[in-house]
């Protein structure tokens, strides 16, 4: 394990083909991971998966062992978080588990949806589906569990809260978070198009309603 | 053109699947079993991960529609082109309107028919593979299917000796190294998975082969963040029975995993049936 840097937290092997590297929080897992692409030999990789808080690099070990002598050292740069791109997702408030949000939290059902509508959310990684993204900025007052046991199918452009992120269901699947709403607008992912997904990791989303 | 009349268990398309896509949650998908995947194509002259079908226990049946050279690798089954046996690892030719016929094999899973030229339906995302996962690519194949074959290679039946059995019998070894997560683990719980034997259990398909044997705990009982996943991770659920992830598993995963298994022992493990044994061998670590 090679000494790590101020925002990385640990950096360890994973088998024979893979790198990952733990850092302190979401907004350093975006900037590792541009931080990443941004390296002349980010071509040597096969992958380069951000999550929670953690991004994994995958390939062959001259490429990963540079890179985790090279991540060791790294400084983050706090304007490498973003790629300081807006993306407007219409969304309707209507979702199953509104009313229980709203009473789990407090609330009324108007203020969880302006508490949400009006937050400031990014792109943090995407996950569980194809072309599923998990969007950092829940606030603290809505912030609640999953579900304990989850639905069997939640349908396709469903908007999902927990904790403190926030995801679109790109297609029918089994889901455990709270549904507060639904996209309406254009499709977020089309696997016939080069690339296949509007959103991009450290994109700002604004959440609208349409009139 | 290939005609599918019974696809068995499961026939699936699979080449070497979706890579540069695992951060938007595309999984890679792609042959289960790679070596015998790759062997074929070699057979064959073709392109490297050019699509072949790939079929599970057997009960396959196909019709050429046209002359079209084939082989035969993976697990291996009792195959007869109309009437006449057909041995695995050889290419032949089959004339317009034969049938191949596999039976189950008497030992491993997998069974590849690849053709010269590959079969050629219109890739998704960059791979031709079925992705029994999340859906992407075409669907697993079904009777009545017809499937379009490339153009033949120039210089097809290349001689190997690299033919390789992904079938043995006797207990297997895995060979694997520790972590990302060994230290989520007790030391009792780290002894234990390199000495007991493991059972592959019921539950195995192209994501992951759930294995029986002692409980593995973890030192307590935090929640794992999602992180990104390797081919051969030994995934360790609450159950404590862990799950060896396999061709088609997801980019990401919340459970601690105690280890990576090398990836040419992954086609070992993707070839091995239900009550198969298998113990797990630690390899040093060279940097």
């Amino acid at each position: 394990m090679a000494e790590p840097g101020a925002h990385v937290l640990a950096i360890r092997d994973v088998g024979e083909r893979g790198l990952l590297v733990e850092v302190d929080t979401p907004a350093s897992v975006r900037g590792l991971a541009r931080w990443v692409h941004a390296q002349e030999r980010a071509s040597e990789l096969e992958e380069v998966v951000p999550a929670a808080r953690t991004v994994f690099l995958t390939g062959a070990a001259p490429a990963l062992r540079w890179f985790a002598a090279a991540v060791a050292a790294v400084e983050l740069p706090e304007s490498e978080h973003s790629t300081g791109r807006a993306v407007e997702i219409s969304v309707v408030y209507d979702g199953d588990d509104l009313a229980d949000v709203a009473t789990r939290t407090g609330l009324s059902v108007a203020e969880v949806i302006s508490h949400h509508r009006d937050a400031e959310h990014v792109v943090g990684f995407f996950g569980f589906s194809p072309g599923q993204a998990f969007l950092e900025g829940v606030p603290p007052v809505l912030r609640l569990p999953r579900h304990a046991s989850p639905r069997t199918r939640v349908p396709p452009d469903s908007l999902g809260i927990a904790n403190e992120f926030t995801t679109i269901y790109p297609r029918a699947s089994p889901g455990g978070w709270n549904l507060i709403g639904r996209s309406v607008g254009m499709p977020l992912w089309d696997s016939r198009k080069t690339p296949p997904n509007v959103l991009q990791v450290g994109d700002r989303v604004i959440f609208r309603e349409p009139r | 053109m290939i005609e599918i009349v019974r696809p068995g268990w499961e026939a699936t398309v699979q080449d070497h699947g979706r890579c540069g896509l695992a951060h938007l949650g595309v999984p890679r998908a792609g042959a289960a079993d790679r070596r015998s995947f790759d062997l074929g194509n070699r057979l064959l002259g073709n392109a490297v991960g050019a699509a072949a079908l790939e079929f599970l226990l057997g009960g396959f049946v196909v019709r050429f529609t046209a002359a079209t050279t084939f082989v035969i690798t993976g697990a291996p089954v009792p195959a007869a082109l109309d009437d006449r046996p057909m041995a695995s690892d050889t290419w032949t030719y089959a004339r317009p309107g034969q049938r191949l016929t596999a039976g189950p094999p008497p030992d491993g899973l997998r069974t590849y028919l690849g053709v010269g030229g590959g079969i050629a339906t219109t890739p998704v995302l960059g791979s031709r593979s079925t992705d029994t996962l999340s859906g992407m690519g075409p669907g697993r194949l079904v009777a009545g299917d017809v499937l379009p074959v490339g153009p033949s290679p120039r210089a097809p039946g290349r001689p190997t000796d690299v033919v390789w059995s992904p079938c043995r019998p006797g207990p297997s070894v895995l060979r694997f190294r520790w972590g990302p997560r060994h230290d989520w683990f007790t030391s009792a719980a780290r002894e234990a998975f390199v000495a007991s034997g493991w059972t592959v259990s019921t539950q195995i398909d192209r994501v992951g082969a759930r294995l029986l044997g002692p409980k593995l705990t973890t030192i307590d009982e935090r929640q794992l963040p999602s992180e990104g996943q390797l081919l051969g991770s030994v995934q360790v659920p609450p159950s404590g029975q862990p799950i060896v992830l396999l061709a088609n598993h997801a980019p990401t995963g919340g459970y601690p995993v105690i280890g990576v298994v090398q990836q040419a022992d992954v086609a070992v493990l993707a070839q091995l049936p239900p009550g198969r044994e298998l113990r797990f061998s630690p390899q040093r670590v060279r940097r």
